[in-house]
């Protein structure tokens, strides 16, 4: 009897406890998120020196183009695409490279580039908001990261970089130039997965949508770039990217599945032409 | 007496197995309460977000969102998802939705240290762009760590530039 009396109350506690566990998880979840936090906080640290390194090199090839008025146009731009869309965490920085050389590079942490020659092919803000949030994809997604596999045990990504690049030891500040390097070399040579690339272009016509813009203005940008591929100004962006049809193939069917072509967003082609008139 | 004191032990295992499946049925519940309540909790990311009546760009805006405001979310269609903050109920892009607290921004903080630049110029940079950015980094031999070049005057220069993120999102609401 005292046994079955045992398994009543078992039988009551477990029952009690499955109602009440929703109530608590919220602040279950409250704490473990502030453990997530702190660990995660020391990782977009790490992340942002690792991405430092990474822009540094970026900037090592292509010099930067010091307009002040031209830089905070595209800075504007991109700020407020990312204040809205973007990793609230990170502080994004939109820089121009001075090159006639047509591409786009994101390095981990923030730090976004368009050059000259890909200012100079775009036709309206609609299409330079495009092409900024396909870079802010890549960092959002952390997909440099995320294809040299920067895990930690906890699987977590930033604090694996924060668990390989943690010291200030030597060796440590030799491990993330190293890191630095393969990352620049897949941005420079190897590119980033297919899929990934995929997935930035849909993140960028989501992006495009939920600030206004015309997401059919990022379709036409890419589809001017195929001249240039063919003539070698935009060869490392060929070299690391899908080709420009694989890509209108996968955007189209992302848009029909999405009803998207219904959609007619904003060009503001006049204020992009005065802003780069000069360029 | 003998079989109705059989009958009452096999009654009595069959209560005690009623128990065991209920224990047993009962605590997977608790663990997809849990899964049920993550999925339903999110957190406004974004500075201004716009909650619709429909989950359309042009529908009706009813409110607008503040970075880090919590939402339960209801339903998922297409790039829209359902979301249900205090009294009201409309629609978000899925994008603007973070399943994880809203952070503090992060910025890149470092000692800085004066140096002497190549103009004569007296300027302040980060310890680790003075070491690694001028001199170049480079092992116990002496040799240097990486082939390729780097210019941190160039970046400390973008990182100087003003940024201020409502005004920016002011300017993209910009329609000629």
């Amino acid at each position: 009897m005292i046994r079955l009396q045992i398994f009543m109350l078992l039988g009551f506690c477990i029952l009690s406890f499955s109602f009440t566990f929703p109530v608590n998880a919220h602040e279950f979840r409250l704490r473990a998120n502030h453990i997530f936090w702190k660990n995660q906080e020391a990782g977009t640290e790490k992340e942002i020196d690792f991405g430092r390194g990474v822009a540094a090199k970026i900037l090592g090839k292509y010099p930067i183009f010091k307009d002040e008025e031209k830089v905070n146009y595209v800075s504007q731009i991109g700020t407020g695409i990312s204040a809205q869309l973007g990793r609230p965490e990170l502080r994004y920085y939109f820089g121009i490279l001075d090159t006639e050389d047509i591409n786009a590079y994101a390095a981990p942490g923030g730090y976004i580039f368009v050059t000259t020659g890909a200012l100079k092919l775009m036709r309206n803000e609609a299409q330079l908001a495009g092409v900024l949030a396909h870079e802010l994809a890549h960092i959002d997604q952390k997909h440099i990261v995320k294809q040299l596999n920067l895990q930690s045990s906890d699987r977590s990504l930033t604090s694996g970089i924060a668990q390989i690049l943690g010291g200030a030891t030597l060796s440590a500040k030799i491990a993330l130039e190293r890191l630095n390097d393969l990352a620049f070399k897949m941005l420079m040579e190897e590119g980033l997965s297919k899929k990934d690339e995929a997935d930035a272009d849909q993140k960028a016509l989501e992006m495009l949508i939920s600030t206004g813009y015309d997401p059919q203005s990022y379709l036409d940008y890419l589809l001017s770039l195929k001249p240039h591929l063919e003539q070698g100004q935009a060869k490392v962006l060929s070299k690391t990217h899908p080709t420009i049809d694989t890509r209108i193939k996968l955007l189209s069917e992302f848009i029909s599945r999405h009803e998207l072509d219904l959609i007619h967003g904003k060009k503001n082609e006049k204020r992009f032409k005065q802003f780069m008139a000069s360029l | 007496m003998l079989l109705l004191s059989r009958f009452d032990s096999k009654l009595l295992r069959k209560k005690y197995y009623i128990y065991f499946t209920a224990v047993i049925v009962l605590l997977p519940c608790t663990f997809t309460a849990v899964v049920f309540a993550k999925e339903m909790t999110g957190y406004i990311k974004g500075l201004g977000s716009s909650l619709r009546e429909q989950p359309k760009i042009s529908s009706k805006v009813l409110t607008k969102l503040s970075r880090g405001t919590e939402v339960l979310s209801k339903e998922t269609k297409g790039l829209w998802q359902k979301v249900e903050v205090g009294e009201n109920q409309g629609w978000v892009m899925r994008g603007q939705i973070s399943d994880v607290p809203v952070g503090v921004k992060k910025s890149i903080l470092s000692q800085k240290i004066r140096l002497q630049s190549s103009s004569g110029k007296r300027v302040r940079l980060r310890t680790f762009t003075a070491v690694v950015g001028v001199r170049g980094l480079v092992d116990k031999k002496g040799q240097k760590i990486s082939p390729y070049k780097t210019d941190y005057m160039a970046l400390e220069w973008l990182e100087k530039q003003p940024t201020d993120e409502e005004n920016s999102v002011q300017f993209v609401t910009f329609v000629e």
